[in-house]
């Protein structure tokens, strides 16, 4: 009974994450702790895992659409990668009390990141790596047929995605708001290309850590299925009911739930001290 | 060249989906067979006991297959983003593109050695 909840709670998780653009993770975690009382390590590594799954199927739609900048997402998964390895290394260190501190706060900078209004700011000039790296491309726009853009910042998008990768393996969520912030918001990439290469890196950010957290033996089979399965689900029927929907009124609802369920996270870790 | 790249990102997207897929279905298959409607298994799951993937599955047997099911969808699923940079690595090096081959090769290096960490601590 319990496993069949999971399954359709990873299903909603899959569909709101879809509808609002976040990963499941920041979801699922919070459920399997609070609600199912599952022990956070578990929670984090079944996590990762449905982010591996849902990375790599959304990745699929977004090459399609010639969004990707496989080039600037190579260079940044050098951050990512190495940002899961020390996320691993720390998680592995610290005690369960501060994991759910972190993801307390995590949830409440998510929060405040929700209500952020994103633009397009197009980077006038090249930064000298992305004359080397050759990084600046164009994407098809319905209006203007093709737009081509610069990348400026790379290092600090590089920097930045170091942490989006500690924070992944840290918590057990995709970081897409930290990459998306460096990607628009440091490196000045337009945003439907940031969200689509943003996606694209996901799933490579979560394996460096996923994978070690398998071989730890830390993703529990009877926890990962029900909420990858479910999460696969969720996120492709999400991404069909989607087109047309106007998601703010489930935005401020959803940024509401975040901030309870963060202050509930910051009260588990207390009682787990 | 674009020709190339837009015949690289069409040739990643369908192994990637395809890979969901097969992974997905070697999951569904083996959660099926663990199905339990009358006991609450997440109990099991409270308290967190360190066990690597290896110690626990040598202790499986033959009824333990809906695991080994769901453990082999879930290599299945880690195994597509590492073969995705490596596919996109050896395109690079079909380009002649050298640079960017060096850094997928450090992007591969890296995801390795993350997850070879998982054996050690």
């Amino acid at each position: 009974m319990f496993q069949l909840l999971l399954f359709v709670i990873s299903i909603l998780a899959g569909g709101l994450g879809s509808i609002l653009g976040i990963g499941g993770g920041m979801i699922i975690v919070p459920v399997l702790t609070l609600l199912l009382h599952v022990d956070i390590r578990y929670a984090i590594a079944a996590s990762l895992i449905s982010i591996v799954a849902t990375s790599s199927g959304a990745a699929a739609s977004f090459l399609k659409d010639h969004l990707t900048n496989i080039r600037v997402a190579v260079l940044l998964e050098v951050g990512t990668v190495f940002g899961a390895m020390t996320g691993f290394i720390i998680s592995s260190q610290i005690s369960s009390a501060y994991l759910y501190f972190v993801f307390g706060f995590f949830l409440i900078f998510s929060a405040v990141m929700m209500f952020r209004k994103r633009e397009n700011q197009f980077a006038v000039t090249n930064h000298p790596w992305s004359e080397k790296l050759k990084l600046a491309g164009e994407f098809p726009d319905l209006q203007n047929g093709r737009i081509t853009y610069n990348v400026a910042n790379v290092p600090l998008g590089l920097f930045l995605m170091y942490f989006a990768g500690i924070l992944s393996a840290l918590l057990g969520i995709g970081s897409g708001i930290l990459k998306v912030l460096a990607m628009d918001g440091a490196m000045k990439l337009p945003l439907k290309v940031s969200s689509a290469t943003s996606n694209f890196m996901i799933g490579v950010t979560a394996t460096a850590s996923a994978g070690a957290y398998l071989l730890k033996g830390d993703v529990q089979p009877d926890v990962a299925a029900p909420v990858a399965l479910g999460i696969i689900v969720g996120s492709w029927v999400g991404a069909k009911i989607m087109v047309g929907m106007k998601p703010e009124m489930i935005r401020k609802i959803f940024v509401v739930l975040l901030t309870i369920v963060s202050i509930q996270m910051i009260i588990k870790g207390f009682k787990s001290i | 060249m674009k020709n190339n790249i837009i015949e690289l990102e069409l040739f990643i997207a369908k192994f990637l989906r395809a890979g969901v897929i097969v992974s997905g279905f070697f999951m569904l298959i083996g959660w099926l067979g663990t199905l339990d409607l009358q006991h609450n298994i997440f109990i099991s799951y409270q308290n967190y006991t360190h066990n690597s993937l290896l110690s626990t599955v040598s202790q499986y047997n033959v009824s333990s297959w809906p695991h080994l099911m769901i453990y082999l969808g879930l290599i299945c699923l880690i195994l597509l983003p590492l073969l995705r940079v490596l596919l996109t690595g050896l395109i690079f090096m079909k380009q002649r593109d050298f640079i960017m081959a060096s850094l997928v090769l450090i992007v591969l290096a890296g995801l390795i050695i993350s997850i070879s960490l998982g054996i050690e601590i």
